[in-house]
């Protein structure tokens, strides 16, 4: 059972403390990833990239966390409303809403995730004394281990991504065209109430396209489902039923990216939680608490490291 | 309102490859004038319209690591990292790809620096359009912006972007004839969802361009009145919110707003339904269809080269006792590679920048008023057209049913 209040509570606690270990009087926040952990925040999903922008602003001295939104609508109920400024499309007014958030004026160490031009401009005006510094490391540190919440969420983001590949994988059988099997994926999720893919899917790991799949081709299907933010990637092959167990017994605390390169050479590993974190690889050492997808040609899977193992977070492949 | 004669900005057919070309030219020209010698673009859509590669879409998140980039040079074709070699153009050297940088890291962005010397040189003058952090702090924040260059490129589009968005519009379109139906109490908003994402990848199957998804399809209920909606800074309607399981009910008022890519330019759909098994819209309810369709009639009659954005809003205003369109949104907005650019019409952006925009041939626009009754809930459609040399063709073609 997901606790959301106890979950935004121990997000934000996390927050303060790597803007207290690294020194931040203000995080100005503009990966999604990052926003919503700080601020619990559920904005309208977008596929793609947008560029960086204040999108959430977190004080240290007050501990206040403030939301670019014009509604309350998917705002957590302990964010008050003088703490939401709404969306504009001028330069001038963004730089007056940021400029009034008590604590902003005096900083002299904000965190940023990201800039533009005109961020930096608009930051300059409202800060002018402050030095601007990389928020992306700590923000990343402060996410890595997840608490059981947030892996409840990841377990439903996997259970839903399962029914959409294996949708897909049905659907493939029937000697479909390769981009039917999107359709397919993105609808068994959307009826399972999930309408936030991590991607549209991947056929053998690449672009689907316009070929009719005859019904004995072996094909691999690889994608993933957001739920509250958090995601969860499966893949599988038809009629093959190889997934994570060939590398269970190197995933543990302690092993390394370069641990799981011999395990398995063509496997790649990624934290993901509030999306995909970075690849684990090298001498990056696995931590109790951390949820990896893994990646393979024939397969993909969603697995938390305990604290002397790693544990599947959905079904084995039948 | 009779519209501009369709030629040359339309029914020309699509040629790729000719609209790869043409934008790259565009783009190199505005580097030459502002005295750029290399673009280096992250943003999705500016890489879309750079190189006009394809991708897999997905979450942002997914967007970003490891992310497709771009170095633009001076003359000759650009180059592409990309996690995805099998989405770059045909025309595009293989030397010319690259694999996929991660911009998170201090070494993805030395490698993305050093592609752009070994582009255009270590003295060159080098425009971002947006950075990470890791990009941001080794330029030490000399480097230019690339956004007025991409903005004016992409401001005025060519025969074949505009078919592009003719065509996503079309495909976004169709798939709606099969989901309307399906708008009847008992079903919930993600059922439409599921049914919508369905048909549009069977209908872009076998049309070989590459069609995704761009935003969660939007199937508001609108609440009768203001106050009984989520708070906003503005007082006014909360739109568009996230899509749920809520489950329809006979009558509610659903605002529709959906947005696919075709070649990497997005349709805006939007429509007002009625919940109904059938959907009886009541007199008040086609009073305000009929409200807003007089408002877009207005707003075409004025477009043509040369009219203000000031002009479309007075004649949207014309006779109306309150302003028809959303204050956090716009009367009217572009679209292209990304689903809301200049011109943006009727925004915060005040009075005065709508009187200083001046229409010009090949910009689109996407009308969007809104006729609010509150206590009665509204009427909100979209509408595109884009400007030709003596008026305005549509982009868009859908019906008003269950309105007429």
């Amino acid at each position: 059972m997901i606790d959301h209040a106890r979950l935004r509570a121990d997000r934000r606690t996390r927050t303060l403390a790597a803007m207290a270990h690294d020194d931040l009087d203000v995080l100005v926040l503009g990966r999604e990833a990052n926003a919503r952990f700080a601020s619990g925040a559920r904005r309208l999903w977008t596929a793609g990239t947008r560029p960086f922008a204040p999108g959430c602003v977190v004080v240290r001295e007050t501990g206040a966390v403030h939301v670019l939104s014009t509604w309350d609508d998917g705002m957590p109920p302990e964010l008050d409303h003088d703490h939401l400024y709404g969306t504009t499309w001028n330069p001038a007014v963004l730089t007056d809403e940021v400029g009034a958030i008590p604590g902003i004026p005096g900083a002299t160490r904000i965190g940023v995730d990201g800039m533009t031009a005109r961020a930096h401009a608009l930051l300059s005006a409202v800060a002018p004394g402050a030095t601007l510094v990389d928020a992306t490391a700590p923000m990343l540190a402060a996410r890595r281990r997840k608490s059981a919440d947030e892996v409840a969420c990841i377990v439903h983001a996997v259970a839903v991504a399962e029914a959409g590949v294996a949708a897909a994988l049905d659907a493939a059988a029937s000697g479909v065209t390769e981009r039917e099997l999107t359709g397919r994926y993105l609808e068994a999720m959307a009826r399972l109430g999930v309408t936030t893919p991590l991607t549209e899917g991947t056929v053998d790991g690449r672009i689907p396209t316009d070929r009719r799949i005859d019904t004995d081709d072996v094909i691999t299907f690889t994608g993933g489902a957001v739920f509250e933010g958090y995601a969860g990637v499966v893949g599988r092959t038809r009629d093959v039923d190889d997934t994570w167990s060939t590398l269970a017994g190197v995933l543990h605390p302690g092993a390394t990216g370069a641990d799981i390169a011999a395990a398995h050479p063509h496997a790649t590993a990624r934290g993901i939680g509030l999306g995909l974190e970075p690849p684990i690889t090298g001498a990056d050492v696995l931590e109790q608490g951390m949820t990896l997808a893994i990646t393979t040609p024939r397969w993909a899977d969603t697995v938390r490291i305990t604290a002397d193992g790693a544990e599947l977070l959905g079904r084995p492949a039948p | 309102m009779t519209p501009g004669s369709p030629s040359p900005l339309a029914g020309e057919g699509l040629d790729p490859a000719r609209m790869r070309r043409e934008r790259l030219d565009t783009l190199q020209r505005g580097m030459a004038g502002a005295g750029i010698d290399a673009l280096v673009l992250l943003g999705l859509s500016n890489v879309q319209y750079a190189v006009g590669t394809h991708h897999v879409a997905g979450d942002q998140s997914h967007a970003f690591s490891p992310r497709i980039a771009a170095v633009v040079p001076a003359s000759g074709a650009p180059h592409l990292c990309t996690p995805w070699p099998d989405g770059a153009p045909p025309e595009l050297p293989v030397e010319h790809v690259h694999p996929a940088l991660d911009l998170d890291t201090d070494g993805g962005a030395a490698d993305l620096f050093r592609l752009a010397d070994d582009v255009s040189g270590r003295d060159a003058t080098v425009a971002f359009d947006e950075h990470t952090t890791a990009t941001w702090f080794r330029t030490n924040g000399t480097a230019r912006d690339a956004m007025p260059i991409l903005g004016a490129a992409k401001l005025q589009k060519t025969g074949d972007e505009l078919e592009c968005i003719r065509r996503a519009q079309a495909i976004n379109e169709a798939a709606m004839d099969d989901v309307r139906p399906l708008a009847r109490p008992g079903t919930a908003q993600t059922e439409l969802t599921a049914a919508f994402q369905r048909r549009v990848n069977e209908l872009a199957a076998g049309d070989g361009a590459r069609v995704t998804n761009a935003i969660d399809p939007i199937w508001q209920v609108v609440a009768p009145m203001i106050e009984e909606g989520p708070w906003t800074t503005t007082g006014h309607v909360a739109y568009p919110l996230s899509t749920t399981e809520r489950v329809l009910a006979d009558g509610d008022v659903i605002w529709v707003d959906t947005g696919i890519t075709y070649l990497g330019y997005a349709s805006d759909f939007g429509r007002t339904w009625v919940v109904g098994d059938p959907p009886r819209p009541t007199p008040r309810q086609v009073d305000q269809f009929h409200r807003w369709l007089d408002v877009v009639d207005r707003v075409r009659d004025v477009i043509r080269p040369g009219a203000t954005a000031a002009d479309l809003t007075r004649a949207a205003r014309h006779g109306e006792r309150t302003t028809p369109w959303l204050p956090h949104f716009y009367l009217a907005h572009g679209v292209g590679t990304d689903s809301a650019e200049m011109p943006l019409v009727g925004t915060d952006l005040g009075e005065a920048f709508d009187e200083g925009f001046v229409l010009a041939p090949g910009m689109v626009l996407v009308l969007e008023p809104v006729i609010w009754d509150d206590g009665h809930a509204g009427y909100r459609s979209e509408e595109i057209v884009a400007v030709t040399d003596d008026g305005w063709v549509p982009l868009s073609d859908h019906t008003y049913a269950p309105f007429g």
